[in-house]
């Protein structure tokens, strides 16, 4: 019963993702549509500066996925390695993308240890977040694995 | 269990019959062992290997050559993976990779990785890694 519950669960929530995903595809499509068409025109039918903000943040985060999450290159590398050449990566490019903010790492030792320790902070976070999915993953798994060991020992 | 051993001359083949209370998984992974199919392996230059599947922990291909590995030994195999697979089929064998079948009796733990593959633990403490295309297969060969 819980098993049949679990697994109607798990349609809808496919079902949901598959529909959510749709969504966000054909309205970045159109988006993108929109931000050709301003960029060609010279007219403005959009804010086109937070729409090229957005694809960076879009591309930052598609490149981390990429890099990170996925084997499509650097397959031989490992996945610990990849995480800490794009967190790396992003810590540095971030200085330049704040340089003209009052918040500049680089103008003083003050701004750079706060901008560092948050940049720590957010890190330490993601961390943790893994850590506990790991652990429940795992403890999924280990359950599973031992009731399947002992019903054929 | 009682084990009874009858001489009969009479007989064209070997005949064994095991009398049981139930059919589980027990006496099938005898029926499994006894079958001489299931428990000779060709080893190099055609010479027969005799392994308790049970005592299998893994087998892997290696540059076109396939390994079975047991607690301590390493045997170098001239069947294909594919055929072990098939032939193993029955058992508690489960392909984890392209180039690797375990045994899902000698895994210890399970961990997930960040590129959603999976890292097995085997009980030998040899850790393998289980492609994520295979997962779900995983999960259902467990829970079934």
């Amino acid at each position: 019963m819980r098993k049949m519950f679990e697994k109607k669960s798990n349609e809808k929530l496919e079902a949901l993702g598959k529909v959510l995903e749709q969504f966000i595809f054909l309205y970045g499509l159109l988006m993108i549509f929109a931000l050709i068409m301003s960029l060609f025109n010279g007219k403005t039918h959009i804010a086109t500066e937070g729409m090229l903000q957005l694809a960076l943040y879009i591309s930052i985060a598609a490149l981390g996925v990429i890099v990170c999450l996925t084997d499509i290159i650097f397959s031989k590398v490992s996945a610990k390695l990849r995480l800490i050449v794009y967190g790396s990566f992003i810590y540095v490019s971030s200085f330049a993308y704040f340089k003209d903010t009052a918040i500049n790492p680089l103008q003083n030792m003050t701004n750079f240890l706060l901008y560092t320790g948050n940049f720590a902070v957010v890190c330490a976070f993601v961390i943790f977040m893994w850590t506990m999915h790991e652990n429940s993953v795992k403890k999924n798994y280990d359950e599973m694995i031992s009731a399947y060991q002992s019903e054929r020992e | 269990m009682n084990i009874l051993v009858v001489e009969n001359p009479s007989l064209s083949t070997d005949e064994l019959q095991i009398h049981c209370k139930e059919e589980n998984e027990k006496v099938r992974d005898i029926v499994n062992f006894v079958s001489t199919e299931y428990s000779y392996f060709t080893g190099k230059g055609s010479s027969l290997i005799n392994i308790n599947p049970m005592d299998i922990y893994y087998i892997q291909t290696t540059d076109k050559k396939t390994f079975l590995y047991t607690i301590d030994d390493m045997y170098e195999i001239s069947e294909k993976l594919y055929q072990l697979e098939e032939k193993l089929s029955k058992s508690h064998f489960f392909r984890i990779s392209k180039d690797t079948v375990v045994n899902l009796m000698h895994i210890k733990s399970v961990h997930p990785q960040l590129n959603r593959n999976l890292l097995v633990v085997l009980k030998s403490g040899e850790k393998l890694i289980m492609s994520r295309r295979y997962v779900s297969e995983f999960r259902s060969k467990l829970t079934k």
